[in-house]
């Protein structure tokens, strides 16, 4: 589905990503931990489309087609989502006429019909209902002075609504209280299915018992530096990252 | 051929002179007297040039070098709303015109079925229709006397004078005291010049009483193939003493259009006036807007907003006079800027050293979306006494490049998120609307002209 290759990426000429290799496949789940200033959160951005970030090198391609290439508009279209770890607050716009705007972009790229008045009420309602939130959510403007768990919920919800076929989570789980990170964790494991993927980006390994990971990599100065299964991030969760660090150190003398 | 500013003021002069005649076959009336003050203070000013301080940014010679011939007999055809139930007056080319169609349900005033009017006893009371059937009622003489008195005591501006003197017979508003009227009372002028240029001259006197509460809707709304045309309006408002008057203004004219607007408003003491304004039509605006306050406890809102494309040019002139003590102002004016457009916002408020404690708010925020647009803000705050609060504010930006970024990783295109962003950044002052009918009323228009602007900056990436 998305496959990463050698990926070289920097801001304002200062090398963030210093080749990347990634593959996911339909059906699995990717968590990527590491350290503050690895380079998560720009990974995330890039797949996503941001243009700060400049693409030095590499390449990235999603169900055999360039995505470097395609617009911001384009690969959110295409299935990729991207669910912010600061999601921007927008007063004036309601949440509830956000969601319609964005389930029928999508549909118009698809070639499918709007949805019907009711269609998308009864989609509404039940996706609020799947994560357990309240319906006047809708009707606040977006982001708009909602706390940290909010916001997160609100992301969670819009991937929920517009079904995406690869979702990267930019560090979803932090500022959320347990009860929230469960309610976070049911939406994306009613989602999971063989067709589609997840990238969860996280710093704690807290996350990963309730979203159970195929592969877990580490991401330390811009590469990923090691690979495994879940009990690497248990490992993480009990030992830090000094031990990579020191493993990266030793591998480059 | 070129017509020098005294010419132009002769040729419009004449027209005056001409009403001056018709009128003065009917001796004692009033519209006399109000029609006299407007030829003098019209022959005693002259038109401003981009020398005058408060017409620096803005040219009328375009207006002026117009020559305006066209008297086109056609029908009005512009449609009626259905966001809101009104009373409605409609006009065409200035003039009151009577539709059947849209003829309101209210009783008329005998002869003349162009005025609404229903017995001022009831709670629901009111005139609307034009002055000459007003002043020929008893019931309303005095108050509309003493309101003409008033007006011919203050200074009138030159276009002002112009209006009222050319105008063929003003529309004239009268809620009676105590009267609470439910439905709003809609305006809306139409201007045809498929003839020819055009100019029309809607000129209204609004008279709210004491404990009277209304809501007044003026649309200026383009009627089919449209050329050049100039539409000069001006209105006298007075509320009276703890009444209570909404006033919106929804411009949309032709995209030929001139387009000048003059509002003086007398407010007595514990009244409200609101003013709630979108301009989105016409290739050159003016509005200016006088707020007077002549005793305590008033409030003035003046909530705006406009969006300019092309070569639009929008002017917007609130002057606040505060003259008394206890009084609340507040104004928020927005405006989004495209292509080669310009905007203009200049907020006078003056404090004068009886009003104390007051409180006075002025924002003025724009996006300016093209290097090539200008939006000039002016906020002009002279105060003069000690124990106030005032604050004032004017922001000039562009669009919020994280919030574009997060719209569109939702599917929404280039386009689209931009409006969505401009709309959102609009709809703060459509929110402060009393009446959320009439709200989405305006908003229809907005969505319409923002919707047109996105689907030309689309085709034109397109073609590029």
């Amino acid at each position: 589905m998305l496959n990463i290759r050698d990926l070289h990426v920097a801001v304002e000429d200062m090398a963030i990503l210093k080749g990347i290799n990634l593959e996911i496949k339909p059906g699995e789940v990717h968590a990527i931990m590491g350290p503050n200033g690895s380079g998560k959160s720009t990974l995330a951005q890039v797949i996503a489309g941001k243009d700060e970030y400049e693409v030095t090198s590499g390449t990235i391609t999603y169900k055999n087609e360039d995505l470097l290439d395609l617009e911001v508009d384009e690969r959110a279209r295409a299935g990729i989502f991207l669910a912010f770890q600061y999601p921007v607050e927008i007063p004036g716009v309601s949440t509830a006429h956000f969601l319609k705007s964005i389930v029928n972009a999508g549909r118009e790229g698809r070639g499918e019909d709007e949805l019907s008045a009711v269609e998308m009420l009864k989609l509404l309602r039940s996706k609020t209902q799947m994560l357990g939130m309240d319906q006047k959510f809708l009707s606040r403007a977006l982001n708009d002075g909602f706390s940290g768990g909010e916001k997160k919920k609100n992301e969670i919800l819009q991937m929920a609504v517009l079904n995406p076929k690869l979702a990267i989570l930019d560090e979803t789980d932090s500022g959320l209280d347990i009860d929230a990170l469960k309610i976070v964790a049911d939406g994306v494991n009613a989602m999971r299915n063989n067709d589609n993927a997840f990238i969860v980006v996280t710093h704690y390994q807290r996350l990963l018992n309730y979203i159970e990971p195929d592969f877990v990599h580490v991401l330390y100065n811009g590469q990923i530096v090691k690979s495994g299964d879940k009990s690497l991030a248990l490992k993480l969760e009990e030992k830090g990252y000094d031990w990579i660090k020191e493993e990266v150190a030793s591998a480059t003398v | 051929m070129h017509n020098t500013a005294e010419d132009i003021k002769q040729v419009f002069l004449s027209q005056i002179d001409q009403k001056v005649k018709d009128v003065n076959g009917h001796a004692g009336h009033v519209g006399l007297k109000l029609r006299e003050y407007a030829r003098t203070s019209f022959d005693q000013g002259s038109f401003p040039t981009r020398k005058d301080e408060d017409w620096k940014y803005t040219s009328v010679k375009a207006i002026l070098a117009e020559e305006y011939n066209g008297a086109s007999k056609s029908e009005f055809t512009c449609s009626i709303p259905d966001q809101f139930e009104a009373t409605t007056l409609c006009f065409l080319n200035g003039v009151l015109v009577t539709n059947d169609e849209h003829k309101t349900k209210v009783a008329n005033g005998g002869e003349d079925n162009t005025a609404a009017y229903v017995s001022s006893g009831s709670q629901e009371g009111f005139f609307a229709g034009s002055l000459s059937v007003a002043m020929a009622n008893p019931e309303l003489k005095e108050t509309l006397s003493s309101s003409v008195d008033k007006i011919c005591n203050t200074p009138m501006g030159i276009f002002e004078s112009m209006g009222l003197g050319i105008n063929e017979d003003p529309v004239c508003i009268v809620i009676p005291d105590n009267a609470q009227v439910s439905k709003p009372i809609h305006l809306i002028y139409a201007t045809d010049s498929k003839d020819g240029a055009t100019a029309s001259h809607p000129y209204a006197l609004i008279i709210v009483g004491k404990n009277a509460k209304a809501e007044i809707v003026e649309s200026y709304l383009p009627q089919a193939d449209n050329g050049v045309y100039y539409t000069n309006t001006a209105s006298r408002i007075f509320v009276g003493a703890n009444g209570h008057l909404d006033h919106y203004r929804l411009q949309v004219e032709g995209k030929e259009a001139f387009h000048t607007a003059q509002s003086t408003i007398h407010q007595d003491r514990d009244s409200t006036y609101g003013v709630y304004i979108a301009e989105l039509g016409g290739k050159l605006m003016r509005n200016n807007i006088h707020v007077s306050h002549d005793s305590e406890n008033i409030t003035s809102n003046i909530y705006g907003l406009f969006v300019v494309q092309g070569s639009q040019h929008m002017d917007t002139q609130s002057f606040i006079d505060h003259a008394k003590p206890h009084c609340l102002s507040n104004e928020l004016i927005k405006g989004v800027l495209h292509d080669r457009g310009r905007g203009v916002f200049n907020g006078k408020i003056i404090v004068r050293p009886d009003a104390q404690k007051i409180n006075a708010y002025q924002h003025n925020a724009a996006l300016v979306l093209s290097p090539d647009a200008v939006m000039d803000s002016k906020p002009q705050l002279e105060i003069f006494a000690d124990d106030v609060k005032c604050s004032h504010g004017a922001t000039i930006g562009q669009l919020n490049p994280d919030a574009l970024f997060y719209l569109k990783t939702r599917g929404l295109s280039d386009d689209a998120a931009k409006t969505l962003l401009k709309n959102a950044f609009l709809k703060d002052v459509i929110d402060h609307f009393p009446n959320r009918d009439i709200a989405l009323y305006f908003e229809s228009y907005l969505e319409k002209k923002l919707t047109q602007i996105s689907i030309k900056n689309a085709t034109e990436k397109a073609i590029s």
